[in-house]
């Protein structure tokens, strides 16, 4: 562990005032587990209406951006069919790059230090300095991202 | 003697705009050719995101509103609720 569960639990709190609202103006169910430095969303597929569920790891926030995964029900992220597939986005491209990748800056495991797919972003510490694609640092942001990104997407990944 | 009538300025609308990292709205008065890129750039450094990213507005209805277009080609009226966006793509 890179930072104090404390201080991330700080950074998390002050934050959720402001994710609560956001969801409660979009519709979408969120829980924020500070002592767990967890948040997990469940939305509706807006192409089938079917439940997904979202969920952001925090720990060590903020020096590192939170791991978001969409999961199964039985807290399977693996399963194709837990994540939305990609669309064409105003023009330009998804986060949901595949199964178990969402590629933006506000994802940890968008960064090649953590197995994903960008070497080029400096590590996942150069989260709040990438300024590529869409760009979110706080947790209401990110999750408006995500949302903005799912309104786009056909359906699911199988 | 001739009078000439006080000059108004450009036209404008007042907009209430909800930012994801606020829990409270701010209202904002733009002038209506402003485009939409422009406004929401403005809002968002009054709401204190940083320089970079690519902010709209998304309205009502859930339609992102087009960056390019002035504020009443993208049929904004005064008194609607607008949220900022980020319209940046996947990498």
């Amino acid at each position: 562990m890179l930072v104090p569960r404390a201080v991330s639990r700080a950074a998390l709190t002050a934050e959720m005032r402001a994710a609560r609202a956001w969801a409660a103006r979009k519709g979408w169910k969120i829980s924020i587990s500070v002592r767990e430095l967890r948040v997990t969303a469940r939305m509706a597929h807006p192409a089938d209406g079917g439940d997904l569920i979202l969920r952001g790891d925090f720990a060590d926030y903020r020096l590192l951006p939170p791991a978001w995964m969409f999961l199964t029900t039985g807290g399977n992220a693996r399963v194709p069919a837990a994540w939305p597939s990609p669309g064409p986005v105003l023009g330009g491209s998804s986060i949901f790059h595949s199964v178990g990748v969402l590629c933006a800056q506000f994802n940890r495991l968008a960064y090649h230090d953590f197995a994903g797919p960008h070497p080029a972003w400096g590590g996942a510490s150069n989260w709040l300095n990438v300024n590529e694609g869409v760009r979110a640092d706080t947790v209401a942001d990110m999750l408006m991202a995500i949302r903005l990104h799912l309104q786009f997407s056909p359906g699911r990944m199988g | 003697m001739a009078t000439t009538k006080p000059d108004k300025g450009p036209p404008t609308l007042t907009v209430t705009v909800f930012a994801p990292r606020n829990a409270e709205s701010r209202e904002f008065t733009f002038p209506q050719t402003m485009r939409v890129g422009e406004a929401a750039r403005a809002a968002g450094d009054a709401f204190g995101y940083a320089v970079g990213g690519n902010p709209t507005f998304e309205n009502a209805d859930n339609e992102v509103l087009d960056r390019d277009k002035p504020l009443v080609a993208a049929k904004v009226r005064d008194g609607d609720k607008l949220e900022l966006v980020d319209a940046g793509g996947g990498v």
